[in-house]
């Protein structure tokens, strides 16, 4: 069957972003149908606009974005930071989901504003212009909260905490840290791990992520399509007495669990 | 009693003239309520002719629009099965029928189409995906051809 190119670009549209780059491979009509801004318009999200207007890059993204595509495959290969440099935003490159990080900035640090226990400097290789360096507290109590409106529906997402160690850390090696999320008013899921990546214990360690930082995740919850509920991530350790130092927290980062 | 039943003709490419429900086609094609709307069709002596959908083809169009009319409260699940009934053609079947719907836009038999083919195509490798569609020119020079083969192996 020869079909005509609107006819393949509504078919490709039905697809996922990484078929329609392999359907490219068919035929020259193929290809113009799957570059089309019509099938990428479909695979970016309907208020990619407003967001990439928001953002501190957009004038960039937009005069080098000549078509639907460039667009998708900038907003998937590095985030954009929105929201007054509180939140960053990007594709997942496989689905086209959106994934989004809550800055350090956005989270409630206890001890937070008091420079003798936590600082906020700036880190080249970080996306955000400050991030969260703890100088040393014996009371660890990080919070976090996001509506899930802001993310793609019928989806099940991941929360990672995303931080680095320094060099001179103290007290987190043997020292398990409890991680939990859930929904506001339901229960909350808990668990202890080690956020420091050279510890040998049993408990899970953090993975790498690109250097420096590393990342561990909360757990996985899934947002329907009407709903609007608040996701809350906690990261507590106050019984201990240990004393903690060299832990950076660039922010928690949201983005669809692999295999949906 | 109500009044009678406003029909349609159309006529097919084999020039055989289907009498139909108007609300059925006014319902489900973005053309012919465009027609009727606008007054180009005269229910005196208009037939529409569809020079491009042959009897086979148009039957079963008539046949989907029908169903779809008079049993949209049935529940999804009879629905979808009905659906998939439907569909259950040959590829030159799927062909005509794309086609037909493409040209009458009937857009939820486009909807069923395209993501039955959608499904016809995914996960393949791109020669399974030229024969599905019969393709025998991609179009690419010896080159290109030669240049995605080797840089992608595994689509092939």
């Amino acid at each position: 069957m020869e079909l005509p190119e609107g006819c393949i670009a509504n078919i490709i549209a039905r697809t996922t972003p990484k078929d329609a780059c392999r359907l490219c491979a068919v035929s020259k009509l193929f290809k113009s149908a799957a570059d089309s801004d019509y099938v990428w318009g479909r695979f970016l999200p309907s208020d990619v606009v407003s967001l990439v207007s928001h953002s501190q890059s957009h004038s960039s993204l937009i005069t080098l974005s000549t078509s639907n595509k460039s667009l998708y495959l900038a907003l998937s290969d590095s985030p954009i930071v929105i929201d007054q440099g509180k939140m960053s935003f990007q594709l997942d490159k496989k689905s086209g989901k959106k994934c989004y990080m809550l800055a350090a900035r956005a989270l409630t640090i206890v001890w937070g504003d008091t420079p003798r226990y936590w600082q906020w400097i700036p880190l080249e290789e970080s996306r955000f212009s400050e991030v969260a360096r703890l100088e040393h507290v014996w009371w660890l109590e990080i919070r976090g909260v996001l509506s899930t409106l802001v993310l793609t529906p019928n989806t099940h997402y991941a929360a990672y905490l995303v931080f680095s160690m320094e060099e001179d850390r103290i007290g987190f090696q043997d020292c398990p840290v409890e991680l939990s999320i859930g929904m506001l008013g339901g229960e909350a899921s808990t668990k202890n791990v080690i956020l420091d990546p050279e510890s040998d214990g049993v408990r899970q360690l953090p993975n790498l992520r690109g250097n420096p930082w590393l990342e561990i995740e909360f757990g996985v919850f899934f947002v329907s399509s009407t709903e609007d509920e608040q996701v809350q991530m906690s990261v507590v350790e106050t019984e201990a007495g240990v004393l903690k130092s060299g832990l950076i927290i660039e922010g928690i980062e949201f983005r669809p669990k692999e295999d949906n | 009693m109500g009044s009678p039943v406003k029909k349609i003709m159309l006529c097919s490419s084999e020039k055989e003239i289907f009498s139909v429900e108007e609300q059925v086609m006014v319902q489900h094609s973005v053309i012919i309520n465009n027609m009727i709307e606008d007054g180009s069709y005269n229910h005196e002596e208009s037939k529409i002719p569809l020079d491009c959908v042959d009897s086979k083809t148009l039957k079963k169009v008539i046949d989907y629009c029908t169903h779809h009319t008079h049993h949209h409260n049935d529940n999804q699940e009879d629905l979808e099965a009905w659906d998939a009934q439907f569909l259950n053609v040959d590829s030159n079947g799927l062909y005509d029928l794309l086609m037909a719907a493409n040209y009458l836009e009937i857009r939820n038999l486009l909807d069923l189409i395209y993501g039955t083919i959608k499904n016809m195509i995914k996960g393949k490798k791109i020669d399974e995906i030229r024969r599905i569609f019969n393709i025998k020119d991609h179009g690419f020079t010896p080159e290109e051809e030669e240049q995605n083969r080797k840089e992608y192996p595994h689509f092939y």
